[in-house]
């Protein structure tokens, strides 16, 4: 069936508790959107993945209140704080380091986001991570 | 949890999308960013941001500055059931013999109508869009004329709301395609939903192009609520695949795009028996010649 556009969102969801609180509920009950529907695909999307991981979601809705979703995964920056066992970036990462994370975790997160990331091989994805890393302040080792 | 939301307007999507991406990178950062084309012939957008906390005015205002947005409008909103919200907004479709519902309008089936249950998901074809109300009305008319369909096609099905309504009242061979398997996925389980497993073959395929389609061709009865140029390029197909004095029902077309689709139809055979307009849109009846 055509699909009319009306407009695109994308929210931060956690993986598997998708749930009407926001940014879920104003978000997409601003927009006459189906929440619970939404919830229920998402959750059962995003049931492999860590409980609570942040998932960047694009929804595309359309004019009859469908919608389309592409869940993408989690962003650098949680993984590198997860990895460095660090709860925020640096305020000034030139000159602080607030912590470390090995070469072997960097190449497992640029795995894990290589879908996502304009990389065409694991190099160039692992030199996005690390610049990420080097933006919030940590350290490779 | 308070929810504050930071509003705006510009012209063009892309110069939209572009003010939805630095949106993202706001300290405190947003839950979420939406873009949204007003509609409004204004060629204008709405981009606006969630926050669970008061968004930085001071790095709203720098954007709006860098990105030749209006102000931002900042509020906090007011504590909603959302859910509640939606609800009120998904509201039964009656389109003549046919009642169009969520699961949460269950208990509100009136009585003498034919239900279908259709939820506002990941598919096409709620019946609350112009184009499938139109189909549907134009259905209900072909019905109410005493119209017998012992072959049906949905071309491009969404949630195969018009395939069941068919099913609902004739007992023949009714396939449903589209080009979308996840619109397909959605075509079944509405089937299952409505106690209608199996009743309507589904399928993935472009326009008729499926074994199946060609294997129960030709057609009493096909509906195409597509849009406007895969409407005309099927055009020779739709002919092919009606029987003659077969109907068409086709959707998808703004108003001003109607005439230029029944002029492609008559060329091919196909006229023009009824039309219907619901806002912007158009619904054609359309006949083969006998």
């Amino acid at each position: 069936m055509a699909k009319k556009l009306a407009g695109t969102m994308k929210l931060q969801v956690p993986a598997g508790k998708a749930n009407p609180s926001p940014p879920v509920g104003p978000a997409l009950g601003q927009r006459g959107i189906n929440i619970m529907e939404f919830c229920k695909a998402f959750n059962a999307k995003t049931a492999d993945l860590e409980p609570g991981a942040p998932c960047p979601t694009v929804i595309t809705y359309y004019q009859d209140k469908s919608f389309t979703m592409d869940i993408k995964t989690p962003p650098a920056s949680y993984f590198l704080k997860k990895a460095a066992k660090v709860k925020s970036g640096a305020k000034t990462p030139s000159r602080e380091t607030v912590g470390t994370v090995t070469a072997a975790q960097v190449k497992e997160i640029a795995e894990a986001k290589m879908k996502d990331l304009n990389a065409n091989d694991i190099e160039a994805a692992m030199q996005i991570i690390l610049g990420s890393a080097r933006s919030m302040g940590i350290e490779v080792k | 949890m308070p929810t504050f939301t930071a509003l705006t307007t510009l012209s063009g999507k892309a110069a939209a999308e572009a003010l939805g991406e630095a949106m993202e990178h706001l300290v405190p950062e947003p839950t979420g960013v939406g873009i949204l084309d007003l509609e409004d012939d204004s060629g204008l957008w709405e981009v606006g941001g969630y926050f669970t906390e008061a968004p930085d005015e001071a790095g709203l205002a720098l954007l709006t500055a860098m990105h030749g947005s209006k102000p931002f409008a900042v509020s906090e909103l007011p504590d909603t059931d959302w859910v509640a919200h939606v609800r009120r907004e998904l509201a039964p479709v009656e389109a003549g013999r046919f009642f169009v519902y969520g699961s949460h309008d269950a208990d509100k089936l009136p009585a003498g109508k034919i239900p279908l249950l259709i939820e506002a998901a990941m598919a096409f074809g709620t019946g609350h869009h112009g184009t499938t109300l139109g189909c549907l009305r134009a259905l209900d008319h072909l019905i109410g004329e005493g119209f017998k369909a012992d072959k049906v096609a949905d071309i491009g099905c969404g949630t195969a709301v018009l395939a069941m309504a068919a099913a609902r009242i004739w007992d023949g061979t009714i396939l449903a395609s589209d080009i979308d398997q996840v619109a397909v996925d959605v075509a079944e389980a509405n089937l299952r939903a409505n106690g209608m497993a199996g009743r309507v073959g589904c399928v993935e395929a472009a326009g008729f192009d499926h074994a199946d389609l060609h294997a129960a061709a030709p057609y009493d009865l096909i509906f195409a609520n597509i849009l406007k140029g895969p409407l005309v390029a099927l055009a020779p197909d739709m002919n092919a695949h009606l029987c003659p004095g077969g109907y068409a029902i086709l959707s998808g077309i703004l108003n001003e795009q109607a005439q230029n689709v029944v002029e492609v139809y008559a060329r091919n055979g196909i006229n023009q028996v009824r039309r219907d307009e619901i806002g912007d849109w158009t619904t054609l009846l359309l006949q083969k010649q006998s």
